[in-house]
């Protein structure tokens, strides 16, 4: 499983959130890459309010900090329960990013 | 070391009094400020020579739509869009124009309104980073990321919610001496550890309630100070950091770290030394990892300090003694002079509530912006009861 994420074409660093220029070089030159889509727990909340519409009805909800094993640190919705230091696996699903425990 | 701060007094702080829902503009609340402090200091509009705002609400203006709004004529101007870092940056700015002259009289002010509207608009254009991997999480807004920072340190420490409830407890028992407080019952562990989950382990009593508000002083020269007729608060020492350890997945330590030596240093004092600390409390958690930061516990002991620390008006290091923003409210960037604000009032001997016996030089820190996942922008300050003239 790979995951699509911006990659800086001169130092090589993950980029998250998106960037215009490289947050370690200032590289201009970012491309998107297909990288390593696993990475670890560092911390999570189940949520029970949310100012989204979308979200209203979908309470509780999981949020994961996830570090990738690329470097970059993401948010992303847990599909089921989910702890510290738990191996995840990430995927793109309607523009979000959804972890997964493998 | 920095240059000293000398010759630079902070006087007439100032409140607008909270209010939890507001129909008029962040202009309004920061108008009423400056009208506040002109006539505290006992000054004419055109006298202000320097103007540094804040606000989060104020959008599509800055502190450049304010003096028009005003009829102000400055030569000194600043927009400081920190948030909870900004009361301590307006100060050190301001300072620096004082002593070199671009400057005589600076209002420092920060405001913001509150309402359904307003409180969307801040949730949903806060930063770049936030709109795009942050928001459409979920849309748990602050509490969302601050759950995860508050988990990362229980976990990481062993501390309990029993712990950090601690300090929530006594700072609402300093919030209920406070009359300008929105929130004024005090509170009991229990209530905090039975308070309704928001995001865990963030519950109700973690969180600051938003409302409409203003904060301000004047920043001027001691000789201006003395020929106003005005007692003042000098400036000991003084730091900011913006984005520390970047690029580290660590979250636990606040800004303030990188800096703590120096600041002690250039004020030639330690924690020990402090009559009171102000934090920026937008969680207690945060409060914890602000005194870990600068030293006044060990790096993760937060939990210990508290618990063997009465933090009360009455107690060995009164902490965020007007009750914070967990007992006024958050009045949006206002919260990040709050307690600047109270520091002065207190080393002024002119409190709200009541006046810590003695004191004479006090810590007030600044922590904010959230713009991804976690609060970019630190600021501190030793201050110390200056004269009277």
């Amino acid at each position: 499983m790979s995951l699509t994420l911006q990659v800086c074409q001169d130092c090589g660093a993950l980029q998250y959130p998106r960037r215009d220029v490289c947050g370690q070089c200032l590289s201009p030159n970012l491309k998107n890459e297909n990288v390593s889509a696993q990475g670890t727990v560092l911390s999570w909340t189940q949520g029970h309010f949310s100012v989204l519409p979308a979200f209203k009805d979908k309470t509780p909800l999981t949020l994961v900090r996830v570090k990738l094993d690329g470097g970059a640190v993401v948010l992303a919705l847990a599909k089921g329960p989910l702890a510290t230091h738990a191996r995840v696996l990430l995927a793109m699903t309607e523009g979000l990013l959804i972890a997964v425990a493998t | 070391m920095p240059q000293p701060y000398e010759g630079v007094a902070l006087v007439c702080p100032v409140t607008v009094p909270y209010e939890k829902r507001s129909d008029k503009p962040a202009a309004w609340w920061i108008g009423r400020a400056l009208k506040a402090l002109i006539d505290a200091a006992g000054l004419e509009k055109t006298d202000i020579d320097g103007f540094a705002a804040t606000s989060f609400t104020l959008s599509p203006d800055t502190s450049v739509g304010l003096i028009e709004h005003y009829g102000l004529t400055p030569r000194y101007l600043e927009w400081i869009p920190t948030g909870g870092a900004s009361g301590v940056m307006a100060i050190k700015r301001a300072a620096r124009a004082v002593q070199a002259g671009d400057a005589d009289i600076v209002a420092c002010i920060a405001g913001d309104t509150n309402n359904a509207e307003s409180f969307q608009g801040i949730l949903e254009n806060f930063s770049r980073f936030s709109t795009q991997a942050v928001l459409p999480y979920g849309g748990l807004g602050p509490n969302g990321v601050f759950a995860m920072i508050m988990r990362q340190y229980m976990e990481a420490f062993g501390a309990t919610r029993d712990d950090i409830g601690r300090l929530a407890v006594m700072q609402r028992a300093n919030g209920a001496t406070n009359p300008l407080a929105l929130l004024t019952s005090q509170i009991t562990l229990d209530d905090y550890m039975n308070a309704r989950p928001i995001a865990e382990p963030v519950h109700l009593l973690d969180c600051v309630m938003p409302c409409a508000g203003a904060d301000g002083l004047l920043v001027i020269s001691i000789d201006r100070a003395k020929s106003l007729g005005l007692p003042w608060v000098q400036i000991d020492g003084a730091i900011e950091r913006h984005n520390a350890y970047a690029g580290s997945e660590q979250i636990l330590k606040t800004g303030h770290m990188m800096d703590a030596g120096s600041l002690w240093e250039q004020a030639g004092a330690a924690p020990s030394e402090m009559d009171f600390l102000q934090t920026y409390d937008d969680y207690p958690v945060i409060s914890m990892m602000q005194m870990e930061a600068l030293g006044f516990c060990p790096f993760g002991d937060a939990k210990t300090f508290v618990a063997q620390t009465d933090m009360t008006l009455t107690g060995m290091l009164p902490h965020n003694t007007s009750g914070g923003q967990l007992a006024m409210g958050q009045a949006g960037a206002a919260g990040g002079y709050l307690g600047l604000v109270e520091a002065m009032r207190q080393l002024l001997h002119q409190p709200l509530g009541p006046q810590i016996a003695g004191a004479t030089k006090g810590c007030v820190m600044g922590y904010g912006m959230v713009n991804y996942d976690r609060g970019l922008c630190s600021s501190a300050a030793v201050l110390s009861r200056g004269g009277t003239p």
